[in-house]
């Protein structure tokens, strides 16, 4: 019995109570239908009289395809009354046990109808959910307790485009785009290879969205992907609309600053990492792919690192490391240097920054607070800002105010300089996720330097490696292959990558 | 929340608390424009009972500021304009710079200092005595440099090269790094003086600066203190005196390394002149270059410059007894110039020309070890090389060492080889 409230409920989440006088008592019906979609004006009923009864065709409109209904559903339908075919029973009105498969709608679905995805619902939530998810309902007047329905939405689609954070000069340019089935097609077209499995899941209650989850399944860590199917079947939320939706409900830690999956817009890169054993993650509406477990050495890595030579691409990624030492901690360590620890400054620069820092009203604590405050707010401002506007708010802020700043001795050359140097070499992380997890460690460094020098800054580093070396992504370590005991396995493609000649694969995918 | 995350918050805390809380490790905060920079400390002891020392501070100045151009102009502070030092006066050093600190508004670093000249007369003193609160400061580098003012008192010495057009502490860090062509005297760091200090008995080589007057003529102490002698006297009852000086153009006040002082038992006992000093750094075989004349006749003269210095020592012993020191000391030389007009260079010349550079270094190293032997003070460190060489007879002699080296026989060999004649010797075949 199908309870009608919770229906109700579900496809009305936000007005719980039903309206009076209206009653559903769960057959496939218009009346039940009509009562669900009440106020739905867009919502459209075409009658269709078919020998002694009436097929009703339901559908949301501007959701589906005209073209597909009128050329998949209605021109068979209408052919077949007015040549008046004999395949047809006598009596098709007859609905009993005795002829279930010899009914109107059963014989549509057997073979009148040329279309490959439609499927027979036995009951109303079911069709209601078809509805919803822009599909057409065929349902007939006498028949309550069946119903086909086809799936025949209207996608809109952009084009395949390159990607607009990972560019690439020598590589494939092809980046996902926001609709699932094309970005799984990208994939297969790649992978030919019955290895590779993807699983298919619906998330939100109100906004069920596809989520495909991918994998290898010769190569990839069982333990793992049994966590993230898991995982991701134990979403229970009524809205899917952001992708952090799906984030924050999968991860370890979720309070953590530092992200615990990686994204990507190219394929390529999915594509290589499924093949490394790890699994991909794919949401209908986004383009972009979730890969995981997500490692710290995979933020630094690029998909450029594997098309340039392998001494250059080493060469960046050291700098990678280095900058993120520097953006880390430069800041807070000529904080701590200037107003703890003079005695560590080269004379030379001791006395120019005292020449530069003369008449300031204000401490360098202050000072690189102010500064790199000012830096966040740029940034946030030319994100927000259309592009163009966005780069004069770039070029105001970074010289004009910059300048002016100077000038007027708010501030200091010497720690425009440093911050300057601090968020350029922000820049260079290539995952934005981490990159912002570091401009949070930066601030606290900063503030502990401020209190306690470089014992602060010591302290605030410890601390933060503690705190890494405890995070977990799917219960990966978040410092693999750093800590492993496996010293080969430490330098093949971290830091320093090898010749791909030299890079092995450790388990061969099945083909 | 877990029994893992209480703990790891509970020690997190206690750690902060800790830190925040206990001023004792907190480093001290101040900013750096509230920091005196020192560049260079003279020290000197007191004229009168009443100040048992003096300090004279040069301090660190921003020339830019004081003439109101931008402070990002660029230009090496010092450079022009006025420069500021002070001359405290003080019971102990540590007396001093707390004096020095109540009449300057900023706090004194002693991070920054480059060089500690020491007076004459300071270093006729137990140093021990002198030097260690300056020395064994944690804020002094290590590698900071300590140089005798021969002939004269720091102070008196610094009041000359501050007038000139050069920054004292960059003009004797210049002096450093062109040393290898002179190789008359090398740095003495604070490390260094701090080890000889402790060590007992110990001798050791000082370098010194004088004082050179613009007809090139080194100045007398007591002839070029007369000014500065006449203003301190009149400001003798002032604890602190602070001086500015105005540059003329004309400064032409110059100084330059003037050797060696030696320092035995931690007392002034006296001076290397210059050759003996470059034939110390030879016996020290210290990395160098310099060069030897050799004359034939009046007016020709070759000179040879000499490098790759290599002294060994070997040491016979008479029983327990130091008996010969054996000195092998080799080098090569170059031609560097024939001053002559005659052909007094031939290829067959060439071993000639060898003993004559051995013979006359071998001349040099015997005044130098006649200098050790009269000043009887060990500063060419041939104790530690018995010490490595010969261990246990090295301490049965260890009591009675410097008696025992005044004792011993020297015997000098010094070979020469002539590597390089460019193209002296094609010119004269022709």
């Amino acid at each position: 019995m199908l309870d009608k409230w919770r229906l109700y409920k579900k496809i009305n989440p936000n007005n719980p109570n039903p309206p009076k006088n209206k009653s559903l008592n769960g057959e496939i019906s218009i009346e039940n239908i009509k009562i669900i979609f009440e106020n739905s004006d867009d919502i459209q009923y075409r009658e269709i009289h078919f020998s002694n009864e009436t097929l009703i065709l339901i559908y949301f409109q501007n959701t589906i395809d005209i073209e597909l209904v009128d050329n998949n559903i209605l021109r068979p339908i209408m052919q077949i009354e007015s040549t008046n075919c004999s395949c047809l029973p006598k009596d098709l009105t007859e609905s009993n046990e005795n002829n279930r498969n010899s009914d109107i709608l059963s014989i549509l679905e057997r073979g009148i109808i040329p279309h490959t995805s439609n499927n027979i619902r036995n009951n109303l939530n079911d069709v209601i959910t078809d509805i919803l998810d822009c599909c057409a309902c065929l349902i007939s007047t006498k028949i309550k307790d069946r119903a086909i329905t086809f799936d025949i939405k209207k996608i809109e689609k952009r084009n395949l485009t390159e990607p607009t954070n990972e560019n690439i000069i020598k590589g494939s340019k092809e980046a996902f785009i926001e609709n699932i089935k094309i970005n799984t097609s990208l994939i297969r077209n790649r992978i030919k290879s019955a290895d590779l499995k993807i699983k298919e899941f619906k998330v939100g209650n109100v906004t069920p969205t596809s989520i495909s989850v991918l994998y290898m399944e010769s190569i990839v860590d069982k333990i793992v992907l049994d966590k993230v199917l898991s995982r991701i079947k134990n979403i229970n939320i009524d809205k899917m609309l952001t992708i952090a939706d799906v984030e924050e409900n999968i991860v370890c830690k979720k309070y953590s600053v530092f992200p615990q999956l990686i994204y990507t817009e190219k394929s390529e890169k999915l594509i290589s990492n499924l093949l490394e054993g790890k699994i991909g993650i794919l949401i209908d509406g986004f383009p972009v792919a979730y890969i995981l477990p997500a490692v710290l050495n995979m933020f630094f890595q690029t998909p450029e690192d594997y098309s340039v030579n392998y001494f250059i691409s080493s060469a960046l990624r050291v700098l990678r490391y280095f900058c993120t030492v520097i953006t880390i901690i430069l800041p807070s360590f000529f904080l701590a240097i200037s107003t703890f620890h003079q005695e560590m400054i080269p004379t030379k620069l001791a006395i120019s920054i005292i020449k530069s820092k003369q008449g300031e009203p204000f401490p360098v604590l202050l000072e690189v607070m102010f500064m790199l405050l000012s830096f966040e707010i740029l940034i946030e401002a030319s994100a927000r800002l259309p592009k163009t506007i966005g780069q004069t708010i770039s070029i105001v802020g970074g010289l004009i105010i910059g300048d002016a700043a100077v000038n007027a001795n708010f501030v200091s050359p010497s720690v425009v300089v440093i911050v300057a140097i601090t968020g350029i070499a922000g820049f260079l992380m290539p995952n934005q996720d981490f990159a912002n997890a570091l401009r949070v460690c930066r601030f606290s460094l900063v503030i502990l330097s401020g209190i306690a020098g470089l014992y602060g800054v010591s302290i605030g580093i410890i601390l933060m490696f503690y705190y890494l070396s405890t995070m977990e992504s799917f219960g990966v370590p978040y410092f693999t292959p750093f800590t492993s005991n496996d010293y080969k396995n430490i330098n093949v493609d971290t830091i320093f990558r090898k010749p791909m000649t030299d890079m092995k694969a450790k388990t061969k995918v099945k083909r | 929340m877990t029994k893992r995350k209480l703990i790891y918050i509970f020690f997190t805390c206690i750690l902060l608390g800790f830190i925040v809380l206990n001023s004792k490790i907190m480093p001290v905060k101040k900013e750096l424009t509230d920091v005196e920079l020192v560049k260079v400390i003279g020290m000197d002891l007191g004229t009168d009972e009443k100040y048992r020392v003096e300090e004279t501070i040069l301090r660190v100045s921003y020339q830019n500021q004081s003439t109101g151009s931008s402070p990002s102009t660029s230009g090496s502070p010092g450079s022009s304009g006025s420069t500021k030092y002070f001359i405290v006066k003080g019971q102990t050093f540590d007396d001093t710079i707390r004096t020095f600190q109540t009449y300057v508004n900023k706090s004194m670093s002693g991070s920054h200092i480059k060089y500690f000249l020491l007076g004459e007369e300071y270093c006729k003193k137990d140093m021990t005595i002198n030097i260690d609160f300056n020395a064994r400061d944690y804020e002094v580098r290590l590698n900071l440099g300590i140089y005798l003012t021969k002939g004269m008192a720091a102070k008196d010495f610094i009041a000359k090269v501050v007038n000139t057009d050069y920054d004292l502490d960059e003009k004797i860090n210049s002096m450093e790094k062109n040393n290898e062509g002179k190789n008359v005297s090398y740095k003495l760091t604070v490390i260094d003086l701090i080890g000889y200090l402790s060590k007992k008995n110990s001798s050791f080589l000082m370098p010194t600066l004088r004082i050179i007057s613009p007809k090139g003529d080194t100045s007398d102490s007591k002839d070029s203190n007369s000014e500065n002698k006449k203003s301190n006297s009149e400001k003798e009852n002032n604890i602190i005196q602070s001086t500015v000086v105005e540059k003329s153009e004309n400064s032409e006040t110059f100084f330059d390394f003037d050797g060696y002082a030696v320092i035995k038992d931690k007392v002034l006992t006296g001076y290397l002149n210059r050759q003996e000093s470059i034939t110390s750094n030879i016996l020290k075989n210290r990395k160098g270059s310099t060069n030897i004349d050799i004359y034939e006749g009046e007016d020709n003269v070759l000179s040879f410059g000499m490098i790759g210095f290599n002294t060994k020592y070997k040491f016979k012993f008479d029983g327990d007894n130091l008996n010969e020191v054996i000195i092998n000391t080799s080098f090569e030389s170059n031609v560097d110039e024939a001053a002559t007009k005659e052909n007094i260079f031939k290829i067959d010349k060439l071993k000639y020309y060898e003993d004559k550079q051995a013979e006359k270094v071998k001349l040099q190293i015997e005044d130098v070890i006649e200098k050790m032997v009269e000043y009887k003070a060990d500063f060419l460190d041939i104790e530690e090389k018995v010490m490595m060489s010969h261990p246990y007879k090295y301490k049965k002699i260890k009591d009675k060492w410097v008696e025992s080296l005044v004792n011993a026989k020297f015997i000098v060999n010094v070979k020469c080889n002539i590597r390089r004649t460019f193209d002296i010797i094609t010119l004269q075949d022709k």
